[in-house]
């Protein structure tokens, strides 16, 4: 599956390809779509029947949906400072379905579905446009100061303004490529590792002994992988929740 | 965060700011029609901030009050 004519094809496994049939094919429903409303259940799943028993000392799932809450809150609480607790629920549902997407992603036949730009543009666009009319409501026709920090000398201001809505609207940009790029990068290195298994084994006799070296290299690697999901879902709260800081207090 | 991690953040956010200057300034060319200047001005701009990004992301704003 790995090897088509003996090459290397890291890349076929990011191909969208329609299910269910005809109503799939005739929608665009891809196993992207499917993938996602997958992890949207799992987390419903996870939260509703994790916290269905309302135990004082916690079950594994409940403990498991307890300790969730609690990191974003901490990062939330972090970040945020005061007046971050009504954009709890949004970074919550951004961290959740980023990090259920990383990690559904790893499982074997899965597809990962932050690994496509769209995915991750669409997040980090949500984010761009919330944290744009957060500050807006807020703050009004002040938060234009934002674009000019105050003190700076008044002659300065053809430079610095167009580099700071630069700098601003590159916020989703990076936001969307960071996530991607880890995603593409690991699952290629996975799939490239995985072929030199099925390559090297076709060798004869030490064909097999030699295998051995991409297989231990791909055991470390899921590992490695494991936590990048985590990291890369953690990092993208962290931003969304300092962009809200932004936004909440302008400087 | 490991090295690693940090200089790929540096670097995504170096592009990132690269590829809103460059796209700023190809939409404002063909808007005004002033190909390739605008295009030259915010190339640079777009540099500018990718290290104003890099220096933001070792001194957060919001520590310095």
């Amino acid at each position: 599956m790995a090897t088509e004519g003996k090459t290397i094809d890291a890349l076929s496994q990011f191909e969208l390809t329609p299910v269910l049939g005809i109503i799939g094919r005739s929608v665009g429903f891809s196993q992207s779509n499917l993938h996602m409303i997958v992890a949207s259940g799992l987390i419903i799943a996870l939260l509703v029947y994790g916290m269905r028993p309302r135990a004082v000392v916690p079950g594994r799932l409940q403990a498991a949906a307890e300790t969730m809450y609690d990191f974003v809150h901490g990062i939330v609480d972090a970040q945020i400072g005061h007046g971050g607790k009504r954009f709890f629920p949004f970074v919550f549902a951004l961290f959740m379905f980023v990090l259920m997407g990383n990690m559904l992603g790893l499982l074997p036949y899965a597809f990962t579905y932050t690994s496509h730009i769209a995915v991750t543009f669409g997040l980090a666009l949500i984010v761009f446009l919330v944290i744009t009319i957060v500050a807006l409501v807020i703050h009004g026709k002040h938060f234009f100061s934002y674009f000019f920090p105050e003190g700076a000398p008044i002659w300065l201001a053809p430079i610095i303004i167009p580099v700071e809505v630069v700098s601003y609207l590159s916020r989703p940009i990076s936001l969307s490529i960071r996530l991607f790029a880890n995603m593409v990068a690991g699952h290629v290195m996975l799939k490239v590792f995985a072929t030199f298994i099925v390559l090297l084994g076709g060798l004869g006799a030490v064909g097999p002994f030699l295998a051995t070296l991409p297989l231990a290299i791909n055991v470390a690697l899921v590992g490695f992988e494991v936590l990048v999901a985590f990291l890369q879902a953690y990092v993208f709260a962290v931003l969304t929740s300092i962009y809200l800081h932004d936004a909440v207090h302008l400087h | 965060m490991s090295g690693n991690g940090v200089g790929f953040r540096a670097g995504v956010e170096v592009v990132s700011a690269l590829i809103v200057g460059i796209g700023l300034g190809t939409i404002l060319d063909r808007w005004l029609g002033t190909w390739p200047w605008l295009f030259l001005v915010f190339f640079m701009v777009g540099g500018v901030a990718g290290v104003l990004n890099i220096f933001r992301l070792f001194n957060p704003r919001s520590g310095a009050k």
